[in-house]
């Protein structure tokens, strides 16, 4: 049986809490003949460079390979495809949970690259920093959908 | 395709020139439910139509249901199948950079059976920039189809559900009075847009609908909640963006 070690979102939590994510990860894991080992999260200091991924990578886990929640953690700062490219490089896997997307050499990430390469040009170009602001002020009695400084 | 209907109205019913990519494709999802039900001697059309005497109700439908639907996403590229016997329509409206809806919706609507998907619009959940193809299985007629509001309609069942608490029952009444009512035979596509009010009555004709439904999107527009990478998979490219997302590679890499 695949073994692999999971890298959940943190940014994501307060939509996908961390129990869910665990969810996900671990169904991907069984799609993949497997199941989670172990698992980290970025602080958010360390969100836009990986900082604990690349240091558990470092350390060289004995598994197949790594699921992240979402292929979102390797846009944030920039688009992250020279990490990609290095787990890749080094032997593992690297699969998706939320989009249930999965890269098991750099052949197969050359032909997912327009899908990813779109997906962060999208996301960047259409989600502004409040994506969810519109829904918040619709149903305007949930507590924090109102900015009071700019209320009249 | 006549384009200014379907921008007028929101919605158009398109013959598929190459009926067999239809058959064929149909052919394959009967036998593996004809498979799933333990065999049969019946044709697909007589299967499909007459599949209610099987007596298959509740979770029982569901799960073969699901079973067929990870099929025809998984084993059957039904995307791009569809795709090929609607190119000219659908790059005609996309354009040549097209991205497919990853699963494939599979409904069966037996006479009487009272669980229908509510009135809705799928967008703006989707993106407003998808096309929906619904293309039936098996002859549609009367209430084994469904209702689709043009686009003056919607605005008015839209407006008729944010006026009050009871304004969901009068715009889903609204529906299925004023809806356009399907009648397309077997081998024929309703492309719509997905901002469209739908909704499904109780069959009450004699047979079974069995309809697919999927949606394409450019791959540059905007992706709606669903997401791009969550929703969606590359269908094709055009050769610039082809040679484009190669320099894009060599930026990022």
């Amino acid at each position: 049986m695949k073994a692999f070690y999971a890298c959940l979102d943190c940014a994501f939590v307060k939509y996908a809490p961390q129990p869910l994510q665990h969810l996900a990860v671990a169904n991907k894991a069984a799609k993949q003949g497997g199941e989670v080992s172990f698992y980290t999260l970025e602080d958010f200091e360390t969100l836009s460079y990986q900082g604990a991924a690349k240091h558990k990578l470092a350390e060289r886990p004995a598994v197949n390979g790594l699921i992240f929640f979402t292929l979102r953690q390797f846009f944030y700062g920039s688009l992250h495809l020279e990490f990609l490219n290095s787990i890749l490089e080094q032997g593992y896997e690297v699969h998706f949970a939320r989009e249930d997307v999965s890269i098991h050499n750099k052949e197969e990430l050359d032909q997912i690259f327009p899908m990813i390469y779109s997906s962060y040009q999208l996301m960047h170009r259409d989600e502004p920093r409040e994506y969810w602001r519109p829904v918040w002020d619709s149903l305007d009695d949930i507590p924090d959908s109102k900015d009071p400084k700019v209320e009249e | 395709m006549d384009v200014k209907k379907f921008i007028e109205r929101g919605f158009d019913i398109v013959a598929v020139e190459d009926l067999d990519k239809l058959q064929g494709m149909r052919d394959q999802i009967y036998r593996k439910a004809a498979d799933l039900m333990g065999g049969t001697n019946q044709d697909a059309e007589d299967f499909m139509n007459n599949f209610h005497r099987q007596e298959l109700r509740g979770p029982a439908l569901n799960t073969m249901r699901m079973d067929l639907i990870r099929y025809c996403s998984e084993e059957m590229d039904i995307g791009q199948t569809i795709f090929d016997a609607f190119s000219d329509q659908l790059i005609g409206l996309l354009g040549p950079d097209v991205v497919v809806q990853k699963t494939t919706n599979l409904v069966i609507q037996q006479p009487g059976d009272p669980d229908q998907v509510p009135t809705h619009r799928d967008s703006p959940l989707n993106s407003p920039f998808e096309i929906v193809c619904w293309i039936p299985l098996v002859n549609i007629y009367g209430t084994k189809g469904m209702y689709i509001l043009d686009r003056d309609k919607t605005d008015v069942a839209l407006n008729m559900m944010k006026s009050s608490e009871s304004g969901y029952d009068k715009h889903a009444k609204l529906t299925e009075t004023e809806g356009h009512i399907l009648e397309m035979p077997f081998g024929h596509a309703l492309f719509f847009w997905p901002g469209l009010v739908h909704s499904v009555g109780i069959n009450v004709e004699q047979e079974t609908r069995w309809a697919l439904n999927i949606r394409y999107k450019n791959l540059f527009a905007p992706a709606g909640a669903k997401g791009q990478s969550e929703f969606f998979k590359v269908l094709q490219l055009s050769p610039l963006t082809k040679m484009a997302l190669e320099f894009e590679k060599e930026v990022y890499a």
